[in-house]
């Protein structure tokens, strides 16, 4: 019931996001009606575009969920891009290197993927822990370490495939994700179902797991839980860890569902748009995909605004950032009347 | 049956009407542009591009369009889309090369245009490559008879060998000059290892500075840095731009490439070898215009238009009669054709090169 509800305020956020857009494009000299349309018509309305704002939403859902899980010990990670490079480098190494059959190899892939996400924000969590170095400057710094780290490894390291291209050579065709749905624009992989049994498992360890129960105490109450005899460091380290895993599937799916190779530069951003889907999702993990799919959408819905609408590229960037910034805006809003309601009932039953 | 042949004609014409694109109704030719991730603003590739597109729909009457791309994963979509509603599309550099080559195999009636990059041989995919070289060496001639130290440098983005390329031409440009002239103007080449390094860029100008150097090409944005230094060093000797503006010669000079970069310090900046994006993409649609386009793996060069050196605008009057002459023979040379004035695409080593280049005997002729 309060899902639902909550569900229909953000759409009602989303409405009111769109409606200052339609006046942007207005005022941009583009038709507020084929905007409205290409907007529809580029995230959900065809079949292609559906499947392009899936996969967008992908690695959002994960990297959203690198920033959650963090959250929940108490911590800012704000270096799912970095953790998302080195995923893709795990995963890519998998899948160039190993060859096995599909089975056996696209799990290992993914696994080299979230192994070496995890090693990259454990370190961070290692630092927190024993030297007080606060993990918000240093994700960020790993965050460069790891970008050009890898953009060196595939374009003058040894994983380069030669003849000038900042690339790896294509990985074995036994370590790409089975495809679910072959759509001729955007194929949709078993990504999917890696992205939402993420959600669900996370939703049930922190919620009915006993790790999950004290994980959330560190964060919300990390003197408390000292006094429970709780190891807070280790639970920074492996709320880390979990944290960075999800961040390298991410990478791990672009490489083995998306460009079967790796790309320098091959993510602009997807890391830290996690960290507004995460906040978007108000750090609940069901929320992730709701808020991943608003971000995929609107990104796949700028193909239709430059082309039908012609919206250029910078006015649908703004119409993004209102439409996201007023669901953001909702969030806090109805979040302080719940509050400013629960303190009313409080005073009513005092009395 | 009677019907039946009737229909069968009726599929046929319909057959053969498709066959032909909409140019034999006089409908225009849609040309889509997808840009990478730069976009358009970017000041280069990308903003060449838009203006070839530009150009076509001015000169050759086709209608014009641009998807910007947001991210690497766009890069397909957009592709297929652009393919569905244009009859040319119209990508640069070599990030688009695989997404271009998987688009153009499943549409193989549409025609896709790639400039500055190598894509797969398909017959309806034709890729443009620029003998950046020959303007390289236009503006090898210009510098070995502009400098005053006998030494002219050129700071390497990063030594591979289409950049090599640039400094192979340079470099044969000024062996053209010294062998004319009976000078002695010597190359410097430094690698600073990165396209996005202008400190890096910087530094090494200084230090080429400090070895009597006063000319130097760079390009890419360590490129900027290089520039800098340009500046600054006039500037420590009292010659602002204001002072260029108002007639002082410069002590030193930058050479621009791909762009023409000669704005940038106006006055400071000898000249620019040029790849000239637009005219390249005017020419590839026009070849589908009027049946002449081939698809696979195309070089051009100044033949095409391609590429060449800047107009001088601010510089001109530095620069000795008999150098422009030379230029303008060369340049004359390398339209008809002249096989030592094809400057490779790419060069392995510059030093050989230009070791075992052969100054064209035409040259000789020009100051004689």
């Amino acid at each position: 019931m309060k899902i639902t509800s909550g569900l229909g305020s953000a759409l009602i956020a989303v409405c009111i996001g769109i409606g200052i857009s339609l006046i942007l494009a207005l005022l941009t000299g583009a038709s507020p009606l084929l905007t409205l349309k290409a907007l529809w018509v580029g995230s959900l309305g065809t079949p292609d575009s559906l499947a392009v704002t899936i996969n967008n939403a992908v690695p959002l859902i994960l990297t959203g969920m690198a920033v959650l899980v963090a959250f929940r010990a108490g911590l800012f990670n704000i270096g799912g891009e970095g953790q998302m490079y080195m995923g893709a480098l795990g995963a890519v190494l998998v899948g160039l290197y190993v060859d096995l059959p599909p089975v056996l190899e696209v799990p290992l892939l993914i696994a080299g993927g979230a192994l070496f996400g995890a090693l990259l924000a454990g370190l961070a969590g290692l630092l927190r822990a024993y030297t007080g170095a606060h993990e918000v400057i240093s994700t960020i710094m790993m965050n460069y370490i790891a970008q050009y780290f890898v953009n060196y490894m595939v374009t003058k390291g040894p994983l380069n495939k030669g003849s000038y291209s900042a690339q790896t050579h294509p990985i074995n065709p036994s370590a790409r994700l089975p495809v679910l749905w072959n759509n001729p624009v955007s194929p949709v992989t078993i990504s999917v179902i890696i992205a939402l049994a993420s959600v669900l498992f996370i939703h049930w360890f922190l919620t009915r797991t006993k790790q999950g129960f004290v994980l959330n105490t560190v964060g919300l109450n990390p003197r408390m839980a000292t006094y429970a005899g709780t190891n807070i460091k280790g639970y920074w380290i492996s709320g880390m860890m979990l944290a960075g895993a999800f961040a390298g599937m991410a990478g791990a799916v672009m490489v083995g569902g998306v460009f079967h190779k790796l790309v320098a530069n091959f993510s602009t951003g997807a890391g830290f748009t996690g960290i507004a889907v995460a906040l978007l999702a108000k750090n609940q993990p069901l929320g992730l995909i709701p808020a991943a799919l608003l971000f995929g959408g609107l990104n796949s819905a700028n193909l239709e605004l430059q082309l039908s609408a012609g919206v250029p590229k910078d006015v649908v960037l703004i119409i993004q950032a209102v439409v996201i910034l007023s669901v953001a805006v909702q969030a806090v809003i109805s979040e302080r009347l719940e509050k400013r309601e629960a303190a009313g009932i409080d005073r009513v039953g005092s009395q | 049956m009677k019907r039946k042949t009737v229909v069968g004609i009726l599929v046929l014409v319909l057959a053969l009407f498709s066959l032909t694109t909409g140019v034999a109704f006089g409908e225009p030719l849609r040309v889509i542009l997808v840009t990478d991730i730069g976009g358009l603003g970017d000041k280069g590739f990308n903003d060449g591009g838009w203006l070839g597109v530009q150009m076509a729909e001015e000169q050759l009457g086709v209608t014009g369009n641009v998807i910007q791309s947001f991210q690497q994963t766009d890069f397909i979509p957009n592709l297929t889309t652009a393919a569905r509603q244009a009859d040319v599309v119209v990508a640069l550099g070599f990030l688009m090369a695989d997404a271009i080559s998987e688009v153009a195999a499943r549409f193989p009636n549409v025609k896709f245009i790639l400039v500055d990059s190598v894509a797969e041989e398909l017959p309806n995919l034709a890729s443009y490559e620029i003998r950046a070289g020959q303007g390289a060496y236009l503006a090898g001639i210009v510098a070995a008879a502009v400098t005053e130290t006998g030494r002219v440098g050129m700071v390497e983005p990063m030594s591979i060998p289409p950049v090599i390329a640039f400094t192979a031409g340079y470099g044969a440009g000024v062996k053209t000059w010294n062998e004319l002239t009976g000078s002695n103007v010597e190359l410097v080449v430094k690698d600073a290892g990165a396209f996005n390094d202008p400190a890096r860029g910087k530094a090494l100008a200084l230090s080429m500075i400090g070895q009597n150097v006063d000319i130097m090409m760079s390009g890419a944005n360590t490129g900027l840095g290089v520039f800098q230094a340009v500046k600054e060093k006039n500037d420590e000797e009292g010659i602002t731009l204001e002072a260029v503006a108002a007639g002082t010669k410069p002590k030193y000079f930058g050479v621009g490439v791909d762009l023409d970069q000669d704005d940038i310090y106006p006055g400071m900046m000898l000249t620019s070898a040029l790849k000239n994006v637009p005219e390249v993409i005017l020419g590839a649609i026009k070849s589908i215009q009027d049946g002449t386009f081939t698809g696979g793996h195309h070089a051009v060069g100044i033949q095409e238009d391609a590429t060449g050196i800047t107009d001088l605008r601010h510089t001109r009057h530095l620069v000795p009669d008999e150098a422009m002459a030379v230029v303008e023979k060369a340049v004359e040379l390398m339209r008809a054709g002249n096989k030592d004035l094809e400057i490779p695409l790419a060069v392995e080593n510059a030093e050989k090169f230009i070791q075992d280049f052969k100054v064209p005997e035409e040259l000789r002729f020009v100051l004689q």
